[in-house]
């Protein structure tokens, strides 16, 4: 990989050229928190999140719903925004985490960076 | 290990202990388990003689073999299978294969857990962190965010949980895929060690570079401090062979 590392003084000027989208966690999060207030049902964070392509492009149904681990009186759904910023080295997406009750209304909702390179 | 249609896959020796078996290329533990039963109930004594001990060493007991001859329709015991996948850095078909994003996932009969390592942040040190709203949010808040003692990319954190679609490494075109090993059991004792070695190495604060201490170290780590030490990547994974350090 020597020849690899031999490109890392390229790497800078090109992660300066790296590609990236209008959208950010925060106003991801700003905007899902108007529309799926605490409370609301897994529903309709369901037909927002297929209606608004917040799905990964599959579309979210019941069998999204899981236990959380450790956590058996909450239910998580999970979607992805992906490559919403792109360098030559690192791609970065946009993690939706939505936790119900076991009568499936939203309790809490995360919205983070997550980052994939080598 | 063929799973959905990817036939990319190798077997790897292994050094851990316990029971662990590897499966031919090509061939599920299940389909192994079925030939082998089929040969100890109408192979000949001495075909029937070696399917049954290669089924004990399979399984790593005799619960196997005992099913074999005990019912003609034998289902295979339950078997944890841990792999390592491989993602493309680049996506471009010319420089597809150069670099590849490693993550570990296993599976049994009841889940599939993924545990994966990788930057804090983007170049420029920020990252928007985690911020949970609601009465019980699940996320980890990260508190390194942007401190320049940590490199542009800050350090390494690690992730596990189900591994399913929208999981952040989902994909059903690996660039590589190979059986670390297959074990007697269900994968419950294993996913806890693997997030244990996971949240240690998160916890140690180590800074993260594409071709320094990374997602491929990480995996490689998980693996070798679970006992899997002779793991070799199938894809080209940069910085695989570094050794992380216990703690800052």
């Amino acid at each position: 990989m020597k020849w690899l590392a031999a490109l890392t003084p390229g790497l800078a000027l090109l992660a300066a050229c790296s590609t990236s989208s209008q959208i950010t966690p925060d106003k991801l999060r700003s905007q899902l928190q108007t529309a799926l207030p605490i409370g609301s049902s897994f529903k309709a964070v369901a037909d927002y999140l297929n209606a608004n392509s917040l799905n990964d492009g599959i579309v979210i149904s019941d069998k999204d719903l899981y236990p959380v681990i450790g956590k058996p009186e909450l239910l998580e759904l999970k979607s992805i925004m992906r490559n919403t910023r792109k360098s030559l080295m690192v791609k970065t997406s946009i993690s939706m985490t939505f936790l119900f009750d076991q009568a499936r209304n939203l309790t809490a909702m995360d919205v983070k960076e997550v980052h994939t390179g080598p | 290990m063929t799973v959905n249609g990817i036939s990319n896959s190798q077997s790897v020796p292994q050094t851990s202990t316990g029971p662990t078996y590897s499966a031919p290329t090509g061939m599920s533990s299940q389909s192994l388990f079925a030939q082998l039963t089929q040969t100890a109930q109408t192979g000949s004594p001495v075909e029937q003689g070696r399917a049954l001990a290669q089924l004990d060493q399979m399984y790593g007991s005799r619960q196997a073999s005992n099913a074999a001859v005990a019912s003609p329709g034998a289902k295979a015991p339950e078997t944890c299978t841990v792999e390592v996948r491989y993602t493309p850095i680049f996506d471009a078909p010319v420089v597809r294969g150069i670099a590849n994003h490693a993550f570990i996932v296993t599976r049994d009969g009841d889940s599939t857990s993924y545990f994966r390592g990788g930057p804090l942040s983007r170049e420029n040190g920020l990252n928007s962190g985690s911020s949970n709203s609601g009465s019980s949010g699940s996320g980890q808040t990260r508190s390194s965010q942007g401190n320049p003692e940590n490199g542009i990319y800050g350090t390494i954190v690690t992730e596990h949980g189900a591994y399913r679609p929208r999981t952040v490494d989902w994909t059903t075109n690996p660039s590589g895929q190979q059986t670390v090993a297959v074990r007697a059991g269900n994968c419950d004792a294993l996913d806890m060690e693997f997030a244990r070695h996971a949240d240690d190495i998160e916890a140690a604060r180590i800074n993260y570079g594409p071709l320094a201490a990374n997602s491929n170290s990480t995996v490689r780590e998980i693996l070798e401090r679970a006992g899997f030490g002779n793991v070799r990547p199938v894809a080209n994974a940069p910085s695989w062979d570094i050794q992380l350090p216990e703690a800052r």
